[in-house]
């Protein structure tokens, strides 16, 4: 019973919609409701945990409306925080011993191959203890536990060194190679052909140029950042185009980022995926977190955990700072924390009767739920509800909120909740006086910051869920001064109340009409059975 | 310490925990359950599984019997286990403690053996928590997440998947939303 | 304070089934053994409390040195009865129906690995060395950790035997 409770709660947790451009004073009654089945409104849902507060704009800021700041670099695996100055010539990865396997993405860590169990010698190796992989398997192992990142960087030199084919002894250092790279696009002139045509590639086909095109960017960009994996996209296809152009450049092509293995050219490809089963083939997954996007499982190599951020946020309107995290890694403090859970009124839904399943709605008949508006202020609100009369879409819905215009209580006592909760067996009696008489806009029930209302939602066609368009006006008086913002403006101003208002859509999800019955058709002139 | 004759299903401690008549304690010397922690019936809590070899570091004796320690307002739905993890370690072999912090919620059916689970967690139904896997604050794991052992999870993540890995962060109101007060109260 | 643990009278089998329990296993007494066919356990091998075993419908034979932990379901499919070989440890809720292994926990049988939560259809074979993982994929377990797996099992078990107190009196007939 409990935990069905707490699934639902998230099943139809409450959707704050935040229009940038809606403008409160307007008071434009005209406009059209808000349209949750319009495929925009997927970028400007939000659940209201994810919302932030501007104290200075006095707005509803959603994650799109914010600008972000690193404060500090992690490793995820090993919780290492990595100073700022290092993060870029790491490649954003971890340089400890960090790894990820390359076939279920499991951290793997470091054991010994060798059969004493009582003093572990070399040689080791990185085990998956998930699905068992090993680095034996593609030759990789490590004379000590530690210091792995090193150990395989030099084993990639050396085999690169080892390899007969010129090209690796020519760039065998990503330094050399971007020096050579530098020189080879300066002499390209990336900047002269961009600018002469008036943006990238513009006006060019991707294959006329490659020195222009927005790919030879991105890979040029891999370099810098590391990340491998726009950097060799298409190599066979790319140097048979460049050929006739560039000898040279076919040849940089071919071996930037390439270490230790080069990617035959497709036909070489073709012809061992002939010879091998499917099973030693990589997955897309696979494929996308490597590097070279290798074909083959024998050429998958550990990863190198990518680092993560903790990040402050500030509003995009006036730069002010709404998050801030302390910057300690294991920390789950803020030194400042401006959600929109603090300013704005939750909104939950739940059912009047408690045998009906929020999936499974009787179709063709009428639905009560109780909207509880739970008011996080210390001012008390007044709340008005507005809902259009059918829902958008295809197969409207008619909601009825029975009383749209109501008072919240202040937050102001956790103890008043506490006593509240004493009379938990008054609060149960009230529902019997309000089944009686829910029709003439009354309250349904209330408490110290909460009021609960039932709202009514009629469908007329089966299988849809149910989403109800609800724009939610608050209106309350606070202190002048509470806010930070309005310091300035009001000197001294205490004991003053000034009047503020919040108007925003928001979108409740009701529940899902289950199916009808096959025959339905046959069944509506009984629909008054149903509705029983 | 005699409990409160509770009338219903849970035998309620001094300390408010509340633990189902029709769970399966074993080993309850070995653990300790830090106030207001509802365990569920069919629950299974491997307290008998304790560390073999005396502690490396010179703990008091009374704290290295330990080997479940449960912090406060946690939450162990229906059919979970919780069995401390056990390794080799310089030729021999140990179970070892594992800590779980305050507003810990294990979904039914789940089977958590990791080394430590932080402060709001949230670990959904069917899930494995691997071995010796460290679980840090602020942290949900969806339903049927299977964690590979080893794994450390950082703060405000949102894990899925097998093996389990993160796919989101979490808000900022991560905190509030994990807070297992009112489920408690429900109880 | 840490609860009392109920003695777990009330859920004691209905129908005991007949076994044959090697002297050098330990069984846990409040493991269910039950049905009607022979249930034969071999040496050193342990049952943790509350591991299931139903021989309703075929007997079912446990090798040696295995580990069936907690909560786990063992129940033979058909007369043909269910065989669990040497060195097998079947993790908690792992659910062992003959042939069929089904939504496993770590149940690691022999030289194979099934990760939680994968799934063996009816009549599958699996074949040596297969590791099953994530969403049921599998791939052949190459890492050649079997002998350290083997080693961890045998110091395991004996771990265990030290702390799981064994009750094979309780399942005689």
């Amino acid at each position: 019973m409990e935990l069905d409770s707490i699934g639902v709660n998230n099943t139809t947790s409450h959707n704050v919609r935040y229009d940038p451009d809606f403008d409160p004073s307007s008071d434009d009654d005209d406009s059209p409701p808000f349209d949750p089945r319009n495929p925009r409104s997927a970028f400007s849902l939000f659940p209201l945990e994810n919302l932030l507060y501007c104290e200075d704009c006095h707005q509803i800021r959603c994650p799109r409306c914010v600008l972000e700041e690193i404060v500090s670099y992690y490793c995820p695996s090993c919780l290492f925080e990595v100073p700022s100055s290092t993060v870029k010539t790491e490649g954003n990865r971890c340089t400890r011993n960090c790894f990820q396997c390359p076939i279920c993405f499991a951290s793997i860590s470091v054991v010994s191959n060798s059969d004493q169990v009582t003093a572990p010698t070399g040689p080791y190796s990185l085990t998956c203890s998930y699905c068992h992989w090993s680095s034996k398997e593609i030759g990789l192992e490590f004379d000590k536990p530690a210091n792995l990142t090193a150990q395989f960087a030099k084993q990639l030199k050396a085999a690169a060194a080892e390899n007969p084919k010129p090209k690796y002894a020519e760039f065998s250092t990503y330094e050399e190679n971007f020096a050579r790279l530098k020189s080879h696009y300066t002499s390209q002139g990336i900047g002269a052909a961009g600018s002469g045509t008036g943006g990238l590639g513009v006006g060019r086909g991707a294959t006329d140029d490659y020195g222009t095109s927005p790919g030879t960017l991105s890979r040029l960009m891999g370099l810098y950042t590391g990340g491998g994996h726009v950097g060799k996209r298409n190599v066979s296809g790319l140097s048979a185009r460049g050929v006739g152009r560039d000898a040279n450049g076919k040849k940089t092509e071919l071996t930037e980022m390439e270490d230790v293995e080069i990617v035959g050219d497709e036909k070489d490809i073709i012809d061992r995926l002939i010879q091998v089963e499917f099973d030693e083939t990589t997955t897309q997954a696979q494929n996308l977190c490597q590097s070279r996007q290798p074909k083959f499982k024998s050429q998958l190599r550990p990863i190198a955990t990518l680092l993560r951020t903790k990040r402050s946020k500030r509003c995009r309107a006036c730069r002010h700072i709404l998050v801030k995290p302390e910057p300690k890694v294991q920390s789950t403090r803020f030194r400042i924390k401006l959600v929109a859970m603090n300013y704005i009124p939750a909104i939950n839904i739940s059912r009047l009767d408690p045998t009906t399943s929020y999936h499974s709605l009787p179709p063709l008949s009428t639905h009560q739920f109780l909207l509880t508006v739970t008011n996080p202020l210390f001012d008390p609100i007044s709340v008005s509800l507005s809902t259009p009369q059918k829902t958008p879409g295809k197969y409207p819905s008619i909601v009825t909120i029975l009383c749209p215009e109501f008072e919240v209580g202040a937050n102001t006592d956790a103890w008043d909740e506490v006593l509240k909760e004493d009379s938990s067996g008054e609060k149960k009696s009230r529902r019997g006086r309000g089944d009686r008489d829910r029709s003439d806009g009354t309250v349904w029930d209330s408490g110290r910051n909460w009021s609960t209302v039932v709202i009514e939602e009629r469908d007329e066609e089966d299988e849809k869920v149910v989403q109800v368009p609800i724009f939610v006006r608050i209106e309350y008086e606070a202190e002048v001064g509470m806010d930070s913002g309005d310091v300035g403006d009001v000197p001294g101003g205490d004991g003053r109340k000034e009047k503020k208002e919040h108007a925003y859509w928001c979108v409740l999800y009701l529940g899902k009409i289950g199916r009808m019955h096959a025959n339905y058709k046959y069944l509506l002139p009984r629909r008054g059975v149903i509705h029983a | 310490m005699p409990a409160k004759q509770a009338k219903g299903e849970y035998i309620e401690t001094d300390t408010g925990n509340k633990v189902s008549r029709k769970s399966i304690i074993v080993g309850s010397q070995n653990i300790i359950l830090g106030g207001k922690t509802i365990i569920q019936a069919e629950c299974t809590v491997r307290g008998d599984l304790r560390r073999t070899i005396p502690s490396s570091s010179s703990s008091s004796s009374n704290s290295a019997n330990v080997a479940i320690a449960i912090g406060r307002y946690c939450f162990l739905s229906r059919s979970s286990i919780l069995r401390p993890p056990c390794k080799i370690l310089k030729g021999q072999f140990s179970y070892y403690p594992m800590k779980i912090g305050d507003h810990v919620f294990v979904g039914e059916g789940s089977v958590v053996e990791a080394a430590a689970v932080g402060n709001r967690v949230t670990i959904g139904k069917n899930c494995v928590i691997g071995k010796f896997s460290i679980i840090k604050d602020c942290v949900r794991i969806e339903d049927g997440t299977v964690i590979a052992p080893n794994t450390v999870i950082p703060t405000f993540s949102l894990v899925r998947g097998r093996p389990g890995l993160v796919v989101e962060e979490l808000a900022e109101t991560a905190p509030e939303k994990l807070d297992l007060k009112q489920l408690y109260r429900m109880i | 304070m840490p609860p009392r643990t109920r003695p777990s009278a009330s859920t004691e089998p209905v129908s005991k089934s007949p076994v044959d329990l090697h002297p050098a296993c330990v069984i846990d007494g409040t493991a269910q053994l039950t049905g009607t066919y022979l249930i034969r356990v071999g040496a050193n091998t342990i049952i943790h409390p509350k591991a299931r075993l139903n021989s309703s419908n075929g007997p079912i034979t446990i090798g040696e040195s295995c580990i069936i932990s907690e909560r786990c379901m063992l129940q033979a499919a058909d007369t043909n009865g269910l065989v669990v070989g040497d060195a097998v440890s079947i993790e908690c809720n792992a659910v062992v129906e003959g042939r069929e292994v089904k939504e496993g926990t770590d149940v690691e049988v022999g030289n194979c690995k099934l990760c939680p939560m994968t799934e063996v259809a009816e009549q599958e074979v699996v074949p040596d060395y297969t590791v099953m993982y994530g969403y049921s994929e599998r791939r052949i377990d190459a890492s050649g950790s079997e002998g350290a797996r083997r080693k961890f099992l045998d110091k395991h078990i004996e771990a265990l035997k030290a702390l799981i107190v064994s009750n094979p009196a309780k399942f005689k007939a």
